[in-house]
């Protein structure tokens, strides 16, 4: 029997059982036929033995022999357990529900409203919701059985509650996704399955991936056969200077700033510098002969100073014309030396790592397409690549859009979504005005009217640009340790602060949803992905591989050359460095063997003359 | 809160009194007394489990504990709720409940006629009935699970003087039934204010600043101890009073038996309560604690109730006082 025992406020009672636990998030009815009878989310659960306390004002124990002494009279106080939890009435009533209520476990119809606003064939398969687990018996066809659940030290389980279904139409009334979370709290995976889905239902994404993991072509280990899905050619890796990069061509000035300034902001001189130089349409050639111009006038001003008419040679001739109209033109504008330098320098790496070499029609093309672009590259390229691209996709989008308004024929961009991780690098909170955080920001703010959505995920949710926190209509919230995020996270969504104090002891792919789509905060388990990163091998145990594999290679070297006494090292030496392929010395063998003693593999006889190893038997 | 020296110097002033008063200045001749008594001191043994069975013949042991509680501040704005519980080791137990308010008008004849017949202010009247309800309550719950369980023992939350002064008619029926079932039951007395122990050493006295036994015995006893006072030096007449150190609390307890209870028995029950007693709590055995926590009725659950089953009207005209109105 489930009672409610007392109520704190109109909108929470707390209800007490002897038999039964709670579960956190379950939802539970309250028999209650004038309010209605309301429904409740168990927000909080206690168990305890009411008794052992009475008798530990001094100590923490009772004694044995009292608990011995109670149940040879047939009383077992242990038993005493009384399970109490808190609930929170779901949407209001009026006046507050009386003590001594009875409480239950709903039927799947009599919750169905509060759980499923969609159904997998329409919307996103993202988990399941917690606390639904006594409601699966009841799940119609659709919603049973439709993904597993993976469990760190279990394995993969079959789905073990209600499906959580994101309705990512309704994206379009209310837009972008923050996916908020500390190191190891599973946003990485949860990201892995939005995009599962975004492939399923044929969203076009594009996704930076600074970690490398986004590959879709490793079916999660030990994931049954029938769960599994093959995903190729649904979606395209590229790597930012050999797949993909910048046209050039197309570059603002300001764009190109952000480009060079990637590893290190440009100084002001820098990026003046390049506001004077560069050109509208200006190709790579174009723009870095004119670098490279000024800098060699500028190294040597009595180059120009030769009579052109008296020189030969028609291209050097050429040359000097050249340089002279450049000195005339942009001299006395580009400030320092130094600054011209710093710039060639920079292009120079660019160029390098290949960024010129190739433009942005690669992922168009994906996006066009409906298929997932992974954007991979070195972290700080990839923040200001990103940005880029984004831009660039985003003002696609926008001029197709925005042409059609005006009923002028234009070649269809489709709408979007982009996903990044580390998002507080892309739009820092305080800091001054970068290119990212304009992209980002402009797009948060209008990137509706266009359907282009942004989904941020970071680590450090304090640190993301508030402007941008607010435009994000979903949170999903993992665990979260700090105390500025946790704060920022109990500002920005509505999860209330029971919630919010269990935010540091969420296991990892645990979350609570906060979204103006579903209206309330929704805990969630995230569901086992169908794929996961080929290269997820735990570096420690790859330290533990390699040591093993060398200390066996030596040992099988040298096994049948025992027994050896360290007054005849040099004797074997010389064979065991050719066997192993590298010089070992005297003191290093000697060290190797003691490692080998200590495993039990040898043994070591001391005598007179030094010390003679022997194979253990 | 004010501070004002005059009043932590009369507090010290108390203090000083207070050690002036140690039984070390007793009277050397009480003093003897006195450790004679301590002479009949028994120590008491944990017993086994399969010892409780042969003692008990495996029958229960039931805990009786009432509660009351008290709604609004003076007459007749008063609504008193009364429960008694007679809590089963074998099973759930028995629960009786009532209530008594002088503005229900069958409520206020009975205390009217009280005055009248007893000849007693309206205050005192209204406290005896309180007594009567409460004290006959826990009674008829104790019959109640006396009838239902065959309880080998039966422990009341109190000493039995309560039960023989409030409710003799009630208690008379309980003794009865419980001769006749082969009960045997014992009132705890925590609060042990004064047994007369000093009055049965030195009769003859007439000092009077009496020293209440709870000092006599205070840091006495070791723990697991047990004074049982010789047949001829009884306390009371009507019981068998015993006083024994349950716990490491240096406060010794009381305990009630009916006359006629064979010393064996009684030095049986008093084991089994010192092992069934947690050697880090106040001293009270585990089961009375338990009832005594189940049948209490809070503050804040008496205002649950209040306010869940009388309307706020009600409430507020008849039983909230201005000086819960305050909000400090
Ligand atoms: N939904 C989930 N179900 C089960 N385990 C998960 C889930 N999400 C994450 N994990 C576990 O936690 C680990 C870390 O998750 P990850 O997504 O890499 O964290 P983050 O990206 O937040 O640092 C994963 O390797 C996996 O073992
Ligand atoms: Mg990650």
């Amino acid at each position: 029997m489930v009672q409610v025992v007392g109520a704190t406020t109109q909108q929470e009672v707390w209800v007490a059982s002897r038999e039964r636990k709670f579960i956190i998030n379950e939802i539970l009815l309250v028999e209650d036929q004038l309010r209605n009878s309301p429904r409740g989310e168990v927000i909080e659960t206690y168990s305890f033995n009411r008794y052992i306390p009475l008798a530990t004002e001094t100590n923490g124990l009772i004694d044995e022999q009292v608990l011995a002494g109670l149940k040879a009279v047939g009383y077992s106080v242990d038993e005493e357990e009384i399970n109490i939890a808190k609930l929170r009435i779901i949407g209001e009533i009026s006046t507050p529900i009386g003590v001594g209520k009875q409480v239950r476990l709903p039927d799947f119809q009599e919750v169905e409203d509060l759980l499923v606003s969609n159904y997998p064939d329409y919307a996103l398969t993202l988990g399941t919701i917690r606390g639904t687990g006594n409601l699966l018996d009841d799940l119609p066809g659709e919603l049973s059985d439709t993904m597993c659940i993976y469990e760190q030290n279990a394995g993969i389980m079959p789905q073990d509650g209600v499906p959580f279904i994101f309705d990512y139409k309704s994206m379009n009334e209310y837009p972008h996704i923050g996916i908020f979370g500390g190191s190891g709290s599973g946003k990485s995976f949860g990201l892995r399955v939005f995009l599962e889905e975004f492939m399923k239902k044929r969203v076009p994404v594009v996704v930076l991936d600074p970690h490398w993991e986004m590959d879709f072509s490793t079916s999660f280990k030990g994931l049954p056969q029938e769960r599994a899905r093959d995903f190729s050619g649904e979606y395209k890796l590229f790597v930012v200077g050999v797949d993909v990069g910048v046209d050039f061509t197309d570059l603002k000035a300001a764009e190109l700033v952000s480009l060079l300034g990637s590893g290190e902001s440009l100084s002001e001189p820098m990026s003046n510098a390049v506001f004077t130089l560069h050109e509208n349409k200006d190709s790579y050639t174009s723009f870095s002969s004119k670098l490279y111009g000024l800098i060699t006038v500028m190294e040597n001003e009595s180059i120009l100073n030769q009579d052109s008419a008296a020189i030969d040679n028609p291209r050097e001739k050429e040359k000097i014309d050249y340089l002279s109209k450049l000195a005339a033109k942009y001299k006395d504008r580009v400030g320092h030396l130094s600054s011209l330098k710093g710039i060639a320098w920079r292009l120079n790496a660019l160029e390098r790592e290949g960024v010129f070499t190739a433009g942005t029609s690669p992922v168009e093309g994906a996006v066009m397409d409906g298929r997932l672009s992974v954007v991979r590259g070195p972290v700080k390229l990839l923040q200001v690549y990103g940005a880029y691209l984004l831009d660039r996709l985003y003002r696609n989008r926008r001029d197709y859009q925005d042409a059609r308004q005006k009923g002028e024929p234009a070649k269809w961009f489709p709408p979007f979504v982009f996903v990044t991780d580390e998002a507080h690098n892309f739009s820092m909170k305080g800091e001054r005005d970068s290119y990212s955080k304009r992209v980002i920001r402009g797009i948060s703010q209008e990137g509706r009217k266009y359907g282009v959505i942004l989904c941020m995920a970071t680590q450090r949710p304090a640190l993301l640009d508030d402007t941008v926190t607010a435009q994000l209509n979903t949170k999903i919230i993992f665990r979260t340790v700090r105390v500025t995020d946790i704060n920022v996270i109990k500002e920005e969504t509505d999860i209330g602060s029971e919630e919010a104090r269990r935010l540091p002891y969420l296991n990892s792919g645990n979350a609570f949803l906060s979204s103006a789509i579903t209206g309330r905060t929704i805990p969630i388990k995230i569901r086992c992905a169908c794929t996961q990163s080929p290269h997820t091998q735990n570096p420690f145990e790859e330290l533990e591989q390699v040591y093993f594999q060398q200390e066996n290679q030596f040992w099988n070297i040298i096994k049948d050359k025992l027994p050896f006494s360290t007054n005849a090292l040099h004797l074997v030496l010389g064979t065991i460095s050719d066997e192993l392929g590298k010089l070992i010395d005297h003191d290093q063998l000697i060290e190797q063997m003691n490692k080998l003693e200590e495993d039990g593999k040898v043994y070591a006889e001391k005598n007179p003359f030094g010390t003679t190893f022997h194979r253990s038997s | 809160m004010l501070s004002d020296e005059n009043l932590s110097g009369l507090i010290k002033g108390v203090n000083k009194s207070l050690h002036e008063r140690t039984i070390n200045n007793m009277p050397s001749d009480l003093r003897y007394e006195l450790e004679q008594l301590i002479a009949n001191i028994t120590p008491l043994k944990i017993i086994s489990p399969g010892k409780i069975e042969e003692l008990s013949g495996k029958r229960p042991v039931v805990a009786v504990d009432g509660s009351f509680n008290m709604a609004g501040s003076f007459q007749p704005y008063i609504l008193y709720l009364f429960q008694a519980y007679a809590k089963s080791s074998a099973g759930d137990g028995e629960i009786v409940s009532d209530i008594f308010s002088p503005l229900l008008p069958e409520h206020y004849k009975r205390l009217e006629k009280l005055s009248r017949e007893e000849n007693l202010a309206g205050v005192q009247a209204l406290e005896r009935v309180k007594n009567h309800i409460l004290t006959s309550m826990e009674l008829q719950a104790a019959a109640n699970a006396v009838k239902k369980y065959s309880p080998w023992l039966v422990l009341f939350d109190g000493g039995f003087m309560r039960f023989s002064r409030h409710a003799s008619q009630e208690w008379n029926e309980y003794l009865r039934l419980a001769e006749s079932k082969g009960v045997i039951s014992a009132g705890i007395i925590e609060e042990a204010e004064s047994y007369g122990l000093y009055r049965v050493l030195n009769e003859s006295r007439s000092e009077n600043n009496t020293i209440y036994d709870r000092e006599m015995l205070f840091g006495r006893m070791e723990t697991g101890e047990c004074l049982m006072l010789p047949g001829e030096k009884q306390i009371k007449s009507e019981f068998y009073t015993v006083f024994a150190r349950l716990s490491r609390y240096p406060q010794a307890t009381a305990y009630d038996f009916l006359p006629g209870v064979n010393m064996e028995t009684i030095f049986n029950v008093m084991c089994f309560l010192y092992t069934i007693t947690p050697s880090g709590s106040r001293g009270i055995p585990l089961i009375l604690d338990i009832v005594d926590s189940e049948v209490r009725i809070t503050r804040r659950e008496m205002e649950l109730l209040l306010s869940a089953y009388l309307d706020t009207g009600i409430k507020e005209k008849f039983f909230i006082s201005h000086r819960n109105r305050r909000d400090y």
